[in-house]
């Protein structure tokens, strides 16, 4: 007989018990909230208004939590996994926007998800449960009925606080954003790491944390907040993206800067150096502490941590520290209607200043100055500053591309339309990155197109043929390569003048792409081209690009030259896993190796676009994808979605061995998956069960990987 | 050299050193020694053990305990080496009595069957890999009975489309018996192609009294038998690959018992004290 339980909803769990409506209230009152509210009242019909503020008030109740932090404590650590953004209510917090930098030991510690010990492994011998996916029985609300269950506990916030904020100001390059804005973002809606680390300004600084299913919504229901997260979406994964690729690192480095520093013509490099023209006539003249002030705008960008723009002035007068700098600061904020502005000044003795400061903090403004001899030489304080307008520059002239379409249906079809992105043959018009999804690198082989490889997020292309063309004006090549979309894509496209001005220069020759030898006019025509590159199996990376496979971070991969199908592999995951497997030693096999139905942990997990509660997300450590079980509500969003149906939908039982079945008949269903053992202190128990070395969790991203352990 | 046959070479020099070094040290202590047989006992008791402890480490995978591969390894030349210390204790005699008969044979049985799995699982899965698609073990009598079904269905329908018993009466007669179940499983194990061949000539002699309206007919079946025989060879050879445990794990219980029973009568009646 089965037993009759009502259906798991989607806010059984919320994301914090403690919410409540007063608080929810309480919010309504603050920006962003507030306007939203407004804008629903104004734009909408008051019927639907009220449901939209109705939905808002649930989203804030379920999907969000308050916390309070003190001064430096960390909200976000670059390079951990998020699956939620963070709104500043009261305070401000500081974005480090250095890449690659970190913030000292105590923003090192991180907090893996809690292993098993020996004792609790070998408890799960005699623990495990006897029958076929048993789980509890749903607990309906937990407002309403509150667990003592760990598992349904809401996520415990632990706090890591920054020894020496003003240090880390001083020494880090810093953006402010205050109440009313939005941290976080680009990890939680694009299923990535975080791609910089961010702290709390002072003390009781005041956030609402909320994950990434309520933003989705609510960007949904309100246009004008999807809008306004699209845009800065859009401008931080552009700049993230840029700082993050390792030959922009020295970019606005240039031989020629370098000497102008040296020869102390520090004046002269924005213009020269950068070739940055500023007109007369845009000079504003400033009356400041009785005193007029001449100001040259020198660059301008787009972006700058959030805001609106950057325009970078150079000061013909030595404005003295404190209320008359921050008055400047103000007025040229208000004259020119810009967020952020950055004033420098050469003076006697190479004393240099700059100021940094957005509207409305300018009593916070940044003032950086330095002397000679000091332990940040004016030079250091140029070239990063050099770095951070060159980067803008470039962010000016980039362009977003997206090509192909989220659909599983064509992502397992290698017949399927695969968008060009760049054709071979054609003259190369820029440097691309790949920013999300899997590109196919293919090549004319007599009349075959052959796949050679393919590019994930963070690779690029076209820097060889660019820097051969930059190098030999006379004997220009033309793109090598086709690129096509294999399902979605996003890009983006460095135009070649941008590249050749900005970025070539700046990286050191040895680091540059070797030029294509002289007898090979053409690219197209390599002596090599029916000879796979050295340790590439083309046919495998053909295989690998079909399927898609290339986005597995931690594809299954079965040697069958060495299995010898004893289901070790099944057993030990059946071990792990209440006594049942969440893989299946079965899937599409290539010259000898399988794939199995497996969970690949993608790159872009597109399991996670769907889920309407948050039960699947990613480890923030780690980046595996897993499914908190008490929040599933067998939905089954994630198994459709999923390209290589590696999510299985189950049917629990109860611990007497009946279904869980609701008021009309319907049985309750869960999704399942593999989650690399992300528990068990010994890793994936499939790996380490197999005798014979025959299977490996391999990320397929990087085919290299692949090769060296098929030639193990 | 590929890692692997790296690892081997390696793994097999360093068992072959020891076991020379052994031998080298064995033959020098030989007269001092008051009990050789004594030291060599023991020493052979320990390695039964820790070999038996790679099936305990199997069934408690989720605990870290290191790789299996890596046991596998340490089992394998762990094994060999028993083998040697097996000779030396018994100092190359013929056993006396039943019961250390039995324990000799018991002893050689799992350390021929051991070898022999070893052999198997490294002959076997390149076999499979090449012949066939990949299919579960449990699902081919699943896979077989729809095959079967399907070439019934093609033999009846023959019928009507052919307006001949021909190919219904030969799959009544030749075909029928050996769709129904896994067939040949020794041939495949071992490698011989009699069986199939004697097939093939069947269908081929068959196939010449066919019209041309029953060829296409035909053609389909022969798909279908290629399927079967590809079914049936992975039946057989996963088979093996499962079932020598079978022979292995059970031999290795029975010499665990006996190796007691021999420290005892050892102790109480051999004066090994």
């Amino acid at each position: 007989m089965p037993a009759v339980t009502r259906r798991p909803k989607r806010w059984d769990h919320p994301f914090d018990d403690t919410m409540s409506e007063a608080m929810v209230s309480e919010l309504m009152t603050l920006e962003p909230w507030k306007g939203l509210a407004a804008w629903a009242h104004e734009e909408l019909k008051p019927a639907q208004a009220e449901a939209r503020v109705k939905d808002l008030r649930r989203h804030l109740l379920n999907d969000a939590r308050l916390l309070t932090c003190q001064a430096g404590e960390i909200v976000i650590r670059v390079g951990d996994y998020g699956n939620s953004a963070f709104v500043v209510l009261e305070g401000a917090v500081r974005v480090v926007l250095e890449a690659n930098v970190g913030l000292g030991a105590a923003a090192e510690k991180r907090f893996d998800q809690p292993k098993r010990g020996f004792f609790r492994s070998l408890a799960q011998l005699w623990t495990n449960q006897r029958g076929v996916e048993q789980r509890p029985a749903p607990r309906g609300d937990a407002r309403a009925a509150p667990s003592t269950d760990a598992d349904n506990a809401p996520v415990e916030h632990v706090p890591i606080v920054l020894s020496d904020v003003p240090a880390v100001l001083d020494h880090k390059r810093t953006a402010r954003i205050e109440a009313g804005g939005i941290v976080g973002e680009i990890a939680a809606l694009g299923r990535s790491p975080r791609t910089a680390s961010i702290f709390a300004e002072g003390d009781g600084t005041r956030l609402l944390e909320i994950r990434w299913q309520g933003l989705r919504d609510i960007r949904k229901k309100f246009p004008p907040y999807k809008t306004y997260i699209d845009d800065i979406f859009r401008e931080r994964i552009l700049l993230q993206h840029l700082r993050a690729t390792p030959f922009f690192q020295h970019v606005g480095d240039t031989p020629q800067l370098r000497r102008m520093l040296e020869e102390d013509r520090i004046a002269d490099v924005f213009i020269e150096g950068l070739g940055l023209r500023p007109s007369e006539r845009d000079v504003v003249t400033l009356e400041v502490a009785g005193q007029a002030v001449e100001l040259l705008p020198l660059a301008q960008g787009r972006g700058w941590s959030g805001s609106e723009g950057i325009v970078l002035w150079r000061c013909r007068a030595t404005i003295p520290a404190g209320p008359a700098r921050v008055e400047l600061v103000r007025a040229l904020c208000e004259e020119t209607g810009r967020k952020a502005v950055v004033v420098h000044r050469l003076g006697a003795g190479r004393v240099w200043q700059w100021c940094l400061a957005e509207a409305g903090s300018v009593e916070d403004a940044d003032v950086h100055e330095c002397e000679e001899g000091g332990s940040r030489g004016p030079e250091e304080l140029m070239r990063r500053l050099l770095r951070e307008i060159a980067l803008h520059e470039i962010g000016r002239q980039t362009d977003f591309h997206s090509y192909g379409e989220v659909d599983k249906t064509q992502l397992g079809d290698g017949d399927a339309a695969e968008p060009v992105i760049v054709e071979a043959g054609h003259y190369p018009d820029g440097l691309l990155l790949v920013r999300a999804g899997a590109v196919r690198v293919s090549r004319q082989i007599n009349r075959l197109e052959r796949t050679v490889s393919y590019l994930g997020p963070g690779n690029s292309y076209g820097l060889r043929e660019l820097a051969h063309n930059w190098r030999h004006p006379d004997r220009h090549v033309v793109m090598e390569h086709t690129l096509r979309a294999r399902g979605y894509v996003d890009t983006l496209l460095i135009p070649t003048s941008v590249v050749t001005r900005f970025v070539l220069p700046s990286i050191p020759e040895s680091d540059l792409p070797e030029s294509y030898p002289e007898e090979t006019d053409s690219p197209l025509d390599p002596v090599d081209v029916f000879e796979p590159a050295a340790g590439v199996d083309r046919n495998m990376v053909e295989f690998l690009v079909d399927r898609a496979f290339s986005n597995g971070t931690a594809a299954m991969v079965i040697d069958l030259e060495r299995c010898t199908r004893c289901d070790d592999c099944v057993r030990a995951c059946a071990q792990g896993h209440d006594g049942n497997p969440r893989f299946i030693r079965h899937g599409p096999v290539h010259a000898g190796f399988l794939i199995a139905n497996a969970c690949m942990h993608c790159n872009d997990p597109v399991c996670m676009i769907g889920c309407p509660t948050g039960a699947i997300s990613r480890e923030p450590t780690t980046g595996q994808v897993a499914i908190n079980d008490p929040t599933c509500i067998g939905c089954a969003t994630c198994a459709n979605n999923c390209p290589y149906d590696n999510i299985r939908m189950v049917q629990p039982r109860s611990k007497d061995g009946v279904f869980y079945i609701d008021a009309q008949n319907m049985p309750h269903m869960k999704a399942t998956k593999c989650d690399l053992c992300v528990t068990q202190a010994g890793g994936p128990a499939c790996q380490n069960a197999c005798p014979h070395d025959a299977l490996r969790r391999v990320d397929l991203s990087d085919a290299g990987t692949l090769m060296d352990w098929m030639k193990r | 050299m590929s890692g692997v046959v790296a690892r081997r070479a390696r793994n097999a020099s360093l068992l072959l050193g020891l076991s020379v070094a052994f031998l080298v040290w064995h033959a020098r202590q030989l007269e001092p020694m008051a009990a050789p047989q004594r030291f060599t006992g023991w020493l052979l008791l320990g390695l039964v053990a820790f070999l038996a402890l790679y099936n305990a480490r199997k069934k408690i995978a989720v605990v870290p305990l290191g790789s299996s591969a890596a046991w596998l390894q340490w089992h394998i030349y762990a094994g060999l080496f028993a083998v040697l210390i097996f000779f030396l204790h018994t100092g190359l005699q013929l056993p006396t009595g039943y019961f250390e008969t039995g324990l000799a044979a018991l002893f050689l049985l799992v350390a021929l069957s051991g070898i022999g799995g070893l052999y198997v699982s490294r002959r076997t899965p390149p076999r499979l890999a090449r012949r066939g698609e990949e299919v579960i073990y449990e699902r081919i009598p699943r896979l077989i009975h729809a095959l079967a079904e399907q070439a019934k269905a093609l033999a009846l329908e023959s019928v009507a489309t052919t307006r001949s018993r021909a190919i219904a009466d030969f799959h009544a007669a030749r075909l029928s018996a050996w769709f129904s179940t896994a067939q040949d499983a020794w041939q495949h194990i071992v490698g011989l192609e009699g069986a199939a061949r004697r097939r093939a000539r069947a269908l081929a002699e068959f196939r010449t009294c066919l019209g041309p309206d029953e060829l296409p007919v035909f053609d389909e079946l022969t798909v279908l038998i290629a399927q079967k025989e590809d079914l049936d060879f992975h039946r057989a050879n996963q088979g093996l690959l499962k079932y020598w445990f079978f022979v292995h794990v059970p031999l290795t219980h029975a010499l665990l018992l006996f190796v007691v029973v021999h420290v005892i009568l050892i102790y109480a009646f051999g004066g090994a004290r």
